[in-house]
């Protein structure tokens, strides 16, 4: 290297309460931005679908299933069914499937395992926790509309709940979701559900979970025909 | 002015604290080994991962203790801000803080000197860039919706983990590696500030692009605090500071390779080759990034530390022998004031009185006077002026 036009040492351009001034206010910037942002993007509260003291006029119509498609355990000998229209099937194994609806972003997984192995409350926490591990933040859903009041797989009365979390990846914390999870069971086969929105629209969520619930009514597990 | 032989270097330099030439402390003392302040800012080792001296080695010392005091403030306030539930907020604020000191840093210490736009567009504009699509894409091709959540099998893995991070690795050095032939940055320095200014804002436009749907989640989703909070960290800190140090030291190994006399080449050892250089900045973004989808968030926090400091001393092993070796090329000039200190030393390349690196403090083009410079082309190099070579 031959020695040529050095550079001469300067002290810096601004002075250090100045620098640190400024750097303070981009920030405050940012936070501000931040926060007007997920102000206006917020969604709606949820609104009840009936006036207090009024007729609720009539009940929800749900879509008849027309050539359901029929979805079995390979191991368990549980079923449900499904609208191919609505559904399709993103994995499957022996003892569960995960289905992706079709309108919509939302994920449903339905798990099975018999029942000497896990009763459905235990089913419930360990998915749960599997869940937890996949996600950033899981904690309950204290919002009133998305609680989980009557928890019910097919014919089986269970346990369940509604949670939010948020996707993670090595890029960046990414979609919120929304979830609500079941679980119920017979004497044969422990089943847990669970259904996963990124929708933030109060419409469209209530739409794809009714969607879920016209799937998971459907679930029957090994001796239900029996016990009808 | 009286003059002594460096133990270290063994040229004549003029009496003081510290040799002119080489940094080596001259008066004894605890760190009188050769090498063992770090020449960017002597009262350090040079073997000591401190962070801003290394990500912002041009910053005099007082400055250092304002960027040390706005880097701390602001963890506290993205900390604070997650702690409160505000999570869609603090992730931006996260993502912004460390960019935004890189800005203020690259501006307070006139780092492109006479190319001002040139480069800002091709290091923190590409980076901008850069990171914007990198996060668009990573949203677009790979399963980050409900089916991540509730699918035990994920078959994204590699490509989150491994593919894109990679594929970022190319992005944040393409930039920086536009200005390699240009003569006036031709230091070391200019190559690790280069690589990192760019890593600075990739990393934190494609943590922003990625988060754009959180905004849409509310102000304050229902969420538990202490992951998110561990999660902010890595953020405001933890990713940045990998990238910004990995990127700027293979930066600089290209720096030395292409720029430095033939001589010098072989300063950095088998760190200084160029392929293994990147080749090792790549293996530790994705080692940083397989961790998010394999370790609970807290342990890859700690993850993200370790390979920090293992990057950062990486990082500041570069700038230092990179100072090192830039400083032996340059015959010792007149008397100037030192604006670390304010002592009077003879120009050259560290102040006899403070130990700093010249050329490792503020810049200002076009105020060149003779003797005592440094830098020239490399050996066989480009011509004289201006533009690439």
């Amino acid at each position: 290297m031959t020695a040529v036009a050095p550079v001469q040492a300067m002290p810096p351009r601004m002075r250090r309460r100045r620098l640190v001034v400024l750097v303070a206010a981009a920030f405050a910037a940012v936070v501000v931005a931040a926060v007007v942002l997920a102000a206006l993007l917020a969604p709606a509260a949820p609104e009840a679908p009936c006036p207090r003291g009024k007729p609720c006029g009539a009940p929800p119509q749900v879509e008849p299933l027309v050539n359901a498609e029929v979805w079995r355990s390979s191991e368990l000998g549980y079923s449900l069914e499904y609208s191919g229209r609505r559904w399709r099937v993103q994995s499957e194994g022996p003892r569960g499937v995960n289905l992706s609806a079709t309108q919509g972003d939302m994920a449903l997984s339905i798990e099975g395992v018999p029942a000497t192995e896990d009763d459905p409350r235990s089913l419930l926490e360990r998915r749960l926790d599997a869940v937890r591990e996949r996600t950033l933040g899981l904690d309950e859903d204290t919002e009133p509309a998305h609680r989980v009041l009557s928890p019910v797989v097919g014919l089986h009365p269970g346990v369940g709940g509604a949670y939010r979390a948020v996707v993670d990846t090595p890029q960046g914390a990414t979609a919120p979701l929304g979830i609500a999870m079941m679980a119920a069971g017979n004497r044969r086969v422990s089943v847990v559900v669970v259904g996963a929105t990124s929708e933030t629209s109060e419409n469209n969520r209530e739409a794809l979970f009714s969607r879920a619930d016209s799937v998971l009514n459907t679930v029957r597990l090994p001796g239900d025909e029996v016990a009808r | 002015m009286a003059e002594v032989d460096c133990p270290n270097c063994g040229h004549r330099v003029p009496e003081g604290t510290w040799c002119v030439r080489c940094g080596h402390r001259l008066a004894g003392g605890a760190r009188d080994r050769p090498g063992a302040g770090f020449a960017a800012a002597p009262t350090e080792r040079a073997g000591t991962p401190a962070l801003v001296s290394t990500l912002f080695p041009q910053l005099p010392r007082a400055e250092m203790d304002a960027f040390r005091v706005a880097l701390a403030v602001g963890v506290a306030g993205v900390v604070a801000l997650a702690a409160a539930g505000l999570f869609p907020v603090a992730v931006m604020a996260a993502a912004a803080l460390v960019p935004l000191l890189t800005v203020a840093y690259v501006y307070d210490v006139d780092v492109y000197e006479d190319q001002p736009f040139r480069f800002v567009a091709l290091t923190l504009g590409w980076g901008f860039v850069t990171g914007i699509g990198m996060g668009l894409l990573a949203n677009a091709i790979t399963t980050t919706g409900p089916d991540l959540a509730v699918d035990s099998s994920d078959p994204d893995v590699l490509l989150r983990g491994v593919l894109l991070p990679l594929a970022g690795v190319a992005l944040m050095l393409a930039g920086p590696l536009v200005l390699l032939p240009y003569r006036q940055f031709n230091d070391v320095l200019d190559g690790v500030t280069f690589g990192a200014a760019s890593a600075a804002t990739f990393t934190a436009l494609t943590a922003i692009a990625t988060a754009a749907p959180l905004l849409e989640g509310g102000l304050r989703p229902d969420s538990e605090a202490l992951p998110w909070v561990a999660r902010i960290v890595t953020i405001a800190v933890g990713q940045p500071v990998l990238a910004m140090a990995a990127i700027g030291a293979a930066a600089g190994a290209l720096w030395l390779r292409y720029r430095a006399p033939v001589h010098d080449r072989g300063a950095l050892g088998v760190l200084g080759q160029p392929a293994l250089a990147v080749a090792i900045a790549a293996a530790l973004i994705v080692a940083g990034a397989i961790g998010q989808p394999v370790l609970p968030v807290g342990l890859w926090l700690v993850e993200l530390a370790v390979l920090d400091v293992l990057a950062l001393l990486w990082l500041r092993r570069t700038i230092h022998l990179g100072l090192l070796q830039e400083a032996a090329e340059i015959e010792i000039g007149p008397e100037i004031e030192c604006p670390n200190c304010g002592a009077r030393t003879a120009k050259h390349s560290f102040c006899s009185s403070c130990g700093v690196a010249l050329a490792a403090l503020p810049k200002r083009a076009g105020e060149e006077e003779t003797g005592g410079g440094r830098t020239g082309p490399a050996e066989g190099g480009p011509p004289a002026e201006g533009g690439p070579s």
